[in-house]
């Protein structure tokens, strides 16, 4: 019975509970040499609050440390596109400690110098585009924390629909040989490691405040409860517990459509307005007769496999049958290596049609995704005379060389357009959308194979139609716009610009934001009111987040490498969020751990999507722990425990009983006395 | 008046509590004592399958273990549920020769605390086959996170029992995990 033997903490359980039997539990994970077990709980409640076009979120975690030993971790998650983390609380007991922005390297040195004084600490990063990290150290024996994060996002809008997403899972970035390092989390503890199986206890609520009367709110993933009328609701999730593995995705639409064209947010911060613009194109556009010349790319790589598969081909096979007769084409399979059905375009007749469904039916998913060079393929050349290229693209986008692909896209594009599918859920959609306002199209999100034929029809639509080109913004005051340079827009796309206004919000009551553009060489105007405006938090941080994004994006030729890094630094530091140059770090005052009481180290589980499996371990071979307590020590000691009181009483009673005959036999002796005097 | 009422309540609950210590213990040295005649019978008889050690039993002695250190000798039987539990330490095989003994902190493994690596363990199987085994490690987890692997490779020798052995409240989440590991090839 000695005390190592109590404090042992980290156990491969008769060195057969293997790898992949510690990944299908959910938690967080104990990790050392010996191998891997379970030893932290967590559950997780969520809570947002959509005002307008805004959403701010809230995510709580509570984590329980079981072990008798000191415990420290890492929690790996992906969060929105554009989502900026700018809150981290953690609570230990009845203390609060807030977390603070600081430059990365100097956030880490902070965190690490409290891992080693003992102090309980925090620390939030972000590595790639929507992929963050929490890490927590000297969590008590026993000890229950609460981790609350917050961030800000913005709401999608496309063809009349209102959509919310929370990712709830990551794909594992498909790597390949040499120099990706761009990924990986850098100098980072274990690796993350995915869970299927029982995914960590979600809950999730969202208080909706639409801004006008809505026609329908709907959860296109999980059950959900709906309550309230007119222009706000409140939603819950109803099995909290099996919220997991598939990405939230929360969808709503306006009563009266017609009506809405647009909307102007404004939140003043250090002095100046900040604006968030939202303007719907007019909705007069008819679809014009446009020869094209379409490239499909289809990822067939390992992380596709199974459903995911099949719903891309879905979406390919949709494209294939709204191929006119005049149009041209190719079809590009994908994996390690890219895979064309045709050396070039060829013209859509029936034959080489057939020949397209043939191929795409007999594709298998397997191998890496190696995206750099099959877009290469899809770009080379110039298309025929008259013809328009339009590269529609359909992956999970968990893909290698990210920053190459972006980069040959920029020199290569050309007046070709690229459209991204992204399929399934743990879809990477930060590189999609950078690829495809890169590639002057849109992106499409399919996450359920029952979208596919509506999803794809919107695209479609996209595709035949005339876009809004070149577009301006002009606001009545000098204004910093993110995006710098406003993406052509397709049918069913909203404007959507965020902008500093040099100047605060007092003053910006006149005039109006004009945006014009051009439609099939026809002049388009826009106008929106500034005096119709409505305020909302989180504008000003969406702006510098988009700002911090929008540099990095810059081409290394138009701006200096220095310069780029202390704009983007100082911009997340003077709001306060956490971006590729900063992290948030919160650390408790007093030390607790002593030096004596050894730390253990512990990598945090994800949720692993949940069409995938990763779990090959055989659940049924595995015993629970057999009780092995009878009670009888605590009934014996219960029983002598009682008998003591019990005889403590009877005791109590005698002594009583001996007094009060001693106090009558006292007081007898007097009265007898006078009474003989009398 | 009501004091005594109080007192005479109190007692019959201490009492009760007592009863179920003895009740308990008592049912862990009968159980051993009863079995000890069917498993003497059952080694005369040439190792054929144990007797009900008493009518409508439903466990039946299935091991004995010696741990010659500790000067130690107990009955195991069959399978490591609760009911069985009572009457002795339970065992349980992996079909890859895991062998799974379990037993309670307060009764048959109460000296599971005081098992040392390098100490010697014997297991004696019906037909009179001894093997011996010798600790390798110990161990406490936790058995919301821990699982036993009845698949592991064997052959290897696991014990478990409640941790820690004297803790007052029952039904904890730790749990001493013992492992052995065999000395010798069988011998008779």
């Amino acid at each position: 019975m000695t005390f190592t033997r109590a404090c042992f903490l980290i156990f491969a359980f008769a060195a057969a509970a293997s790898s992949a039997d510690a990944q299908h539990r959910a938690g967080l994970q104990l990790v050392s040499a010996s191998g891997s077990t379970t030893a932290v709980t967590q559950s997780t409640e969520i809570d947002i609050r959509v005002t307008g076009l805004l959403a701010r979120t809230t995510v709580t975690q509570r984590f329980t440390n079981h072990t008798q030993g000191w415990a420290e971790g890492r929690y790996v998650f992906p969060l929105p596109d554009g989502a900026s983390v700018d809150e981290l609380r953690i609570k230990i007991g009845e203390r609060l400690i807030e977390g603070e922005v600081r430059e990365k390297a100097d956030a880490r040195q902070v965190f690490e110098q409290a891992r080693e004084q003992g102090r309980t600490a925090g620390l939030v990063e972000q590595h790639a585009d929507n992929l963050f990290s929490t890490s927590l150290t000297n969590i008590a024996p026993g000890e229950d924390i609460v981790v609350t994060i917050g961030f800000g996002q913005t709401v999608e809008y496309r063809y009349g629909r209102f959509t919310l997403r929370f990712p709830t899972t990551t794909l594992p970035r498909y790597e390949n040989g040499a120099g990706a390092e761009s990924q990986t989390l850098a100098n980072s503890p274990p690796a993350p490691v995915y869970s299927s199986g029982a995914a960590p206890r979600l809950s999730m609520s969202v208080e909706l405040a639409a801004g006008f009367e809505l026609a329908g709110v709907q959860s296109l993933h999980h059950a959900v409860d709906i309550q309230g009328r007119g222009s706000d609701r409140a939603i819950e999730l109803a099995e909290p517990e099996r919220g997991a593995g598939k990405d939230f995705e929360l969808v709503w639409s306006a009563r009266d459509e017609d009506r809405l064209q647009g909307a102007l947010f404004v939140e003043q911060m250090r002095g100046q307005a900040h604006a968030l613009l939202m303007l719907l194109p007019p909705r007069d556009f008819k679809p014009v007769a446009l020869r094209r010349e379409l490239i499909l790319v289809i990822d067939r790589s390992g992380s596709m496999q199974g459903e995911a598969f099949e719903q891309a081909r879905e979406a390919v096979r949709l494209a294939l049958d709204r191929i006119d007769h005049d149009d041209r084409f190719n079809v590009i399979a994908f994996s390690n290596t890219a895979l064309p059905l045709f050396d070039g375009p060829v013209a859509a007749t029936r034959a080489n049609l057939d020949q397209a469904y043939r191929f795409i039916g007999e594709l298998t998913a397997d191998g890496g995704t190696e995206l750099d060079a099959t877009m290469g393929m899809a770009m080379a050349g110039l298309p025929d005379p008259g013809y328009l290229r339009q590269i529609v693209f359909a992956t999970d986008g968990a893909v290698a060389n990210e920053p190459q692909v972006l980069e040959r896209i920029d020199r290569e594009i050309d007046d070709s357009r690229l459209f991204a599918i992204g399929i399934g859920h743990g879809v990477n959609d930060a590189f999609l959308n950078r690829a495809s306002s890169r590639g002057h199209g849109t992106t499409t999100l399919i996450k359920d194979p029952r979208d596919i034929a509506g999803r794809m029809s919107e695209l479609l639509v996209q595709l035949e139609s005339p876009v809004l080109e070149d577009l301006q913004i002009d606001w009545p005051v000098a204004a910093e716009t993110w995006p710098e340079r406003i993406p052509d827009l397709y049918a069913g796309q909203p404007l959507m610009v965020l902008a500093r206004l040099d100047g605060p919000a007092s003053e910006i009551d006149r005039g109006s934001v004009r945006a014009t553009g051009f439609r099939d060489l026809r002049f388009v105007e826009m106008e929106w009111p500034m005096r119709d405006y409505f305020s909302a938090p989180g504008v000003a941080r969406a702006w510098a987040q988009a700002r911090i994004e929008g540099l990095a994006d810059r081409p290394a030729d138009r701006m200096d490498a220095q310069l780029r890094h202390d704009e983007r630094l100082l911009t997340a530091l003077e709001y306060r969020i956490v971006s590729p140059l900063t992290s948030l770090v919160a650390v408790d005052r007093t030390p607790r751990r002593t030096e004596a009481a050894k730390l253990e180290r512990v990598a945090v589980a994800g949720a692993a999507p949940g069409d995938r499996n990763l779990d090959n371990s055989d659940p049924a071979a595995l015993h629970a722990m057999p009780a092995t307590d009878a009670g009888s020590l605590e009934a014996g000691l219960r029983g002598l425990s009682i008998l003591t009181i019990v005889l403590l009483m009877i005791f109590n009673r005698r002594f009583n009983r001996l007094e009060r005959s001693r106090r009558e036999s006292n007081a007898d002796e007097p009265i007898a006395d006078h009474g003989e005097h009398a | 008046m009501t004091s005594r009422l109080v007192i005479a309540l109190l007692a019959l609950a201490a009492f009760g509590q007592l009863a179920e210590f003895g009740w308990i213990q008592g049912k862990g040295l009968v159980g051993q004592w009863l079995m000890a005649s069917s498993w003497a019978a059952s080694a005369e008889a040439g190792g054929r399958a144990p007797e009900a050690p008493w009518p409508g039993a439903r466990t039946r002695p299935a091991a004995r273990l010696f741990v010659p250190d500790l000067k130690l000798d107990r009955l195991v039987v069959e399978g490591v549920a609760t009911p069985n539990l009572a009457w002795g330490p339970g065992i349980e095989t992996g079909p890859n020769g895991h062998v799974l003994i379990a037993a309670h902190r307060d009764t048959h493994f109460r000296f599971l605390g005081d098992l040392e690596k390098g100490h010697r363990i014997q297991l004696e199987w019906p037909a009179g086959v001894i093997r011996n085994w010798r600790v390798q490690e110990s161990r406490v987890v936790d058995s919301r996170t821990t699982r036993l692997d009845m698949n592991a490779p064997g052959p290897l020798l696991t014990m478990v029992t409640c941790w820690p052995i004297d803790a007052i409240e029952a039904g904890g989440p730790l749990r001493l995990v013992v492992s052995a590991v065999p000395t010798d090839e069988e011998t008779s």
